[in-house]
């Protein structure tokens, strides 16, 4: 299970994709495929509810006859989700716009379920047959490849559309945005860089926007579309100092029109790229070991993603995999600490209208004053465990079966000022920037690398440090969070979160937070 | 036959790519479609968890239009789709900025066909029904329940079985025309026990086997050795604890030595060098590691999992001396990073990475050799600074005394810089991991910053 930046775009690669269950992390492109139908959609958008009709002639009676098609041999429910989506990534390399990357994905996934068997198959061409086909393998999958029993066939229910929330709403839309406002912004932001410092000798910076069509059906007659954008701005750059060179990179991901980047957010970026990268000549190393940590607002977040967040996901739970299974109920933290996984904040990076199996988006607290309530739920751990889901069934994209996953995962304020937390500690680590993480479920282990941060030396905060990886244990850290900030943020930075071979684009936040022991691991003894 | 029905057809959506291409203005462009079936099914519990089987294809197109580039993918192949796609990436092209050094491979180094057999297909995997793979997910279950009961107090018991049936072709406007064909299978068992000494750990192991042939997957003993083995990496996880802080010797077990090997080969990337983001940007021709480090690229290999008789850009494939005896002989550049970093072209992507062994020990004997350090099973996060070969990993493994395991660890880093590491190499191992691209042997080197519990 691991998390990392969602900056890197990239074509088609070959080689075998390994079974679920090889911890085979997809590769950070393979998530950014999730993306946009821009261009060639400029000026015509169809109502959402309309968009495979209009497209693809599909009408609710070939839904139905999918469906039908689909619990022919047994099942208790299907779900089918249509994708249709386009991104664009346009790159400025030392001050030329000298590549850009399309990419466009299109296809439906047919989930049987009997009981709590799976079968799951898509096809990537929208006609009848095609989807028939899919319905049938899905049905069979789902039986383990065994015979059908007879000509029994549920009823499927004739579907109704529900609207989702509105989580996105755009000034300016992609298709009316042109690829030389794209290019101009680039541009704007690479000299900008360039002009910053003689040090800076390189720079590299990506634009990316994209846009998904998705529609969900199922058996019981629930449908749903969306429409979702997805932008991210990436800035790096390379800088010598007397030989010696370091490299630092920001980025920007949220779910938004092109309106949201001003001239100040775009100048903003720039100049802290720049600044974030030469204050890496003054880095210093720390010495390795156990010590306190205080996580700076925002992408500290981290933190809850890999300590608990994965953990909390009802199918690790159900499996008795998890570290957390059946600990419902239990004090799992300081009654400071309550920790909330939201799908609902507009324009995060996490935010769903709705989740990837049509339910509800919703917000989710899962430790309440330091006490363990809920785990995420997807619709097949909800049955299990005879609860709602929570809206947490995610996928990748057509190709893959939903299941439980985070959204926005994030702490809530706590009583303390963040410098009276700094000044509470005596020698330990000011950790403001992660690359990425990992987690290991089953004993709760995890890892985070802080990629830029500060040494705290008699409360105070004395010299960089950089490119540090932390390692804890999850309840125990989460018992060790002894004060928490009243500041508390959402990193704007995007992150792709990977488990079994899926990624997923999630959001994360914390106040300022005090871990009294977490493993550091510097280069000196 | 199916199989040249399926390419002819691959081969009609690559020439209308180019031939849009080429209407839309593109002086010159290549088109790779790939296609591939894949059956994946997991059993859990005694039970069916997840059964999926799809043909997946898909479209890349390199695009060059008045010396401007750009690279577009598209898995939507409808002929009318397809020509409003090769459109629009045409005009997308037009509107970026010129970058001289972008084209096409010089056609004197594409590779000529007819494809060498290089032992990647097997009819009777190819053919096999979705129900050979149901089977081998239940087995491995049951094999792997079996084991784990054995092991300690099971938790939960896990069995996928997975094949894919892949095809990919590319054509160049100017002439190249390759395809390659490919077979491959997988068994896989997983173990979850609990923790007899830390009541609340779940310890859990992985194994697999697999290959481009069903032969190697139909053996009893094979598949019980891969649960043994998934039940055996669970229960050696037990009681697990950082050893001490400070410099000892490391040994890293083969599959997990991947993760080291995979970060030393981006350093020697064309995109990575051409951004200056590699701390071995300036080192061609001289030594980067100790002598004990020889690696090359071996496209050619019979049966390797990397294995192509042609490269992403329709280059021939030939071995690629990367590391000899500690000296640096070549970078992974492609026609334009060649240009770009003024220096001949080898190929652009890596395929199966092979490591010359020191000696004839595997990661047993080896450790049977370490006085006091760890053993590296597993890598836990942590990251790698290319441009300045700084690394920082979590580490999960085996604390070593007197050549014999004392306790397993966890909730350790490794830390340190790959210029240091790599001269330190003190040991190769003749156990290279055999089921992926990257055949890292056990590695052992000399003396490496640990960061654990208390000091030793």
């Amino acid at each position: 299970m691991k998390a990392f930046p969602s900056t890197h775009p990239g074509l088609s690669r070959r080689g075998f994709l390994l079974a679920a269950g090889l911890a085979a992390t997809a590769p950070a492109w393979l998530s950014l495929a999730e993306a946009a139908r821009a261009a060639s959609l400029a000026g015509q958008l169809p109502a959402q509810a309309n968009y495979f009709a209009q497209a693809f002639g599909i009408a609710p009676a070939d839904l139905s006859r999918i469906m039908g098609e689909a619990l022919a041999q047994g099942g208790d429910y299907c779900d089918l989700y249509f994708q249709h989506s386009q991104g664009t990534w346009i790159v400025l390399e030392d001050g030329v716009v000298n590549r850009a990357y399309t990419s466009v994905s299109l296809g439906m996934g047919v989930r049987v379920l009997i009981g709590e068997q799976t079968g799951y198959a898509f096809s990537q061409v929208l006609e009848l047959p095609a989807m028939l086909e899919a319905a049938r393998a899905a049905a069979s999958l789902a039986r383990a490849g065994g015979q059908a029993p007879g000509s029994r066939g549920l009823e499927v229910k004739p579907p109704r559309h529900q609207p989702g929330l509105d989580l996105y709403p755009m000034a300016k839309p992609w298709p009316e945005v042109s690829t030389e406002a794209r290019i101009a912004l680039l541009k704007t932001a690479g000299e900008r860089m360039a002009a910053a410092d003689p040090r800076v000798k390189k720079t590299l910076l990506q634009f990316h926007d994209g846009t998904g069509r998705i529609m969900v059906a199922n058996s019981e007659g629930l449908l749903r579309s969306d429409y979702r954008p997805r932008t991210s701005f990436y800035t790096s750059c390379v800088a010598e100092d007397h030989g010696r060179r370091e490299s630092n990179y920001r980025d920007l991901t949220t779910r938004s029109g092109f309106e949201v980047y001003s001239p100040e957010l775009v100048s903003a970026q720039a100049d802290e790229t720049v600044r974030a990268t030469l204050e890496l000549f003054e880095a210093k190393s720390v010495a390795a070991g156990e010590m306190p940590v205080v996580l700076a607002p925002g992408s500290s977040g981290i933190l809850l993603h890999e300590a608990i967040g994965h953990g909390l996901e009802a199918d690790f739970n159900r499996r008795r995999i998890s570290t957390y299974a059946e600990r419902l109920g239990q004090k799992v933290a300081d009654p400071q600490v309550t920790i909330v996984d939201d799908g609902t904040i507009p324009h995060s990076h996490g935010a769903i209208n709705f989740d990837d199996e049509g339910g509800d988006s919703r917000r989710t607290v899962l430790v309440e004053k330091g006490k363990l309530v809920s785990y995420l739920q997807d619709r097949l751990s909800a049955q299990w465990y005879k609860t709602q889901s929570t809206g947490s069934g995610r996928r990748q994209s057509f190709e893959y079966a939903p299941m439980p996953r985070m959204r926005a995962t994030f702490m809530e304020a706590g009583p303390h000022d963040p410098q009276e937390i700094i000044a509470s500690v005596k020698r330990g680590l000011y950790a403001v920037q992660f690359s990425n993480g990992q987690v290991n479920i089953g004993a709760g282990d995890f890892s985070f690398y802080v990629k830029t941060g500060y040494a705290i030396e008699d409360g105070r905060l004395t010299h960089p440090v950089k490119d540090i990886n932390v390692v804890g244990n999850g309840p125990q850290a989460l018992a060790r969070i002894s004060l928490v900030g009243n500041d508390p943020a959402l990193a704007t930075a995007g992150y792709m979160c990977g488990k079994l071979g899926q990624s997923v684009p999630v959001s994360q936040g914390l106040p300022t937070t005090l871990v009294s022991g977490l493993n550091v691991g510097g280069s000196r003894g | 036959m199916a199989e040249k029905k399926t390419l002819g057809m691959m081969q009609s959506v690559a020439e209308a790519a180019l031939a849009a291409a080429r209407k839309s203005g593109a002086s010159q462009a290549a088109a790779g479609v790939s296609r591939s079936r894949f059956v994946d099914v997991a059993f859990r519990d005694g039970a069916l968890e997840k059964a999926q089987a799809s043909t997946r294809q898909g479209l890349s197109l390199r695009l060059f239009v008045e010396g401007r580039y750009a690279a577009h993918s598209t898995s939507d192949l409808r002929p009318e789709a397809l020509g409003e796609f090769v459109q629009q990436a045409v005009a997308l092209t037009r509107q970026l900025e010129p970058d001289p050094e972008r084209s096409l491979a010089d056609p004197a180094r594409h590779a000529q066909g007819p494809a060498p057999d290089l032992g990647l297909w097997d009819a009777p995997l190819a053919e096999s029904p979705t129900a050979h793979w149901v089977e081998i997910a239940r087995r491995m279950e049951d094999l792997g329940r079996a084991a784990g009961e054995k092991a300690g107090q099971l938790v939960n018991a896990s069995g996928n079985g997975y094949m894919e049936v892949s095809r990919e072709l590319l054509a160049t406007s100017d002439g190249f025309l390759g395809s390659q064909e490919e077979t491959g299978g997988f068994a896989v068992a997983g173990v979850v026990l609990l923790d007899p000494e830390q009541a609340a750990k779940r310890r859990s192991g992985y194994w697999w086997q697999g290959g481009h042939g069903l032969a190697g997957l139909d053996q009893e003993a094979t598949l019980t050795g891969i649960a043994q083995e998934a039940a055996q990496r669970a229960a050696r996880q037990f009681g697990a604890r950082p050893g001490p802080s400070g410099r000892f010797p490391v040994l890293v077990e083969n599959q997990a030595a991947m993760r080291l090997v995979g970060d030393l080969l981006a350093c020697l990337n064309g995109p990575t060098l051409q951004q200056g983001k590699s701390y071995l940007r300036d080192k061609l021709g001289q030594v980067v590691a100790g002598p004990l480090l020889s690696i090359s690229d071996e496209p050619l290999m019979p049966g390797g999992f990397g294995s192509r008789w042609y490269d992403g850009e329709g280059v021939a494939a030939q071995s690629l001396p990367l590391i000899k005896a500690g000296k640096l002989e070549h970078f992974y550049l492609d026609t334009y990073h060649a240009r770009k970093l003024k220096l001949p072209p080898t190929t652009g992507g890596g395929s199966n990475l092979v490591l010359a062994p020191s000696h004839g020990l595997g990661f047993g004997q080896m450790l049977a050799g370490v006085k006091q350090g760890l053993a590296v099973t597993s890598f836990l996060g942590g990251n790698f600074n290319s441009t300045t070969g700084d690394f920082s990993y979590g580490v999960q493994g085996l604390w070593i005394e007197d050549g014999r395991p004392v306790h397993a660890v966890e909730g350790m880093n490794l830390a340190g810089n790959f210029a240091e590491l790599w001269q330190g190499l003190a040991a190769v191992g003749n156990d290279p991991f055999p089921y992926a691209k990257l055949r890292a042997p056990s590695l052992m080197f000399a003396e490496v910053q640990l960061a654990g519990g208390g000091l030793a």
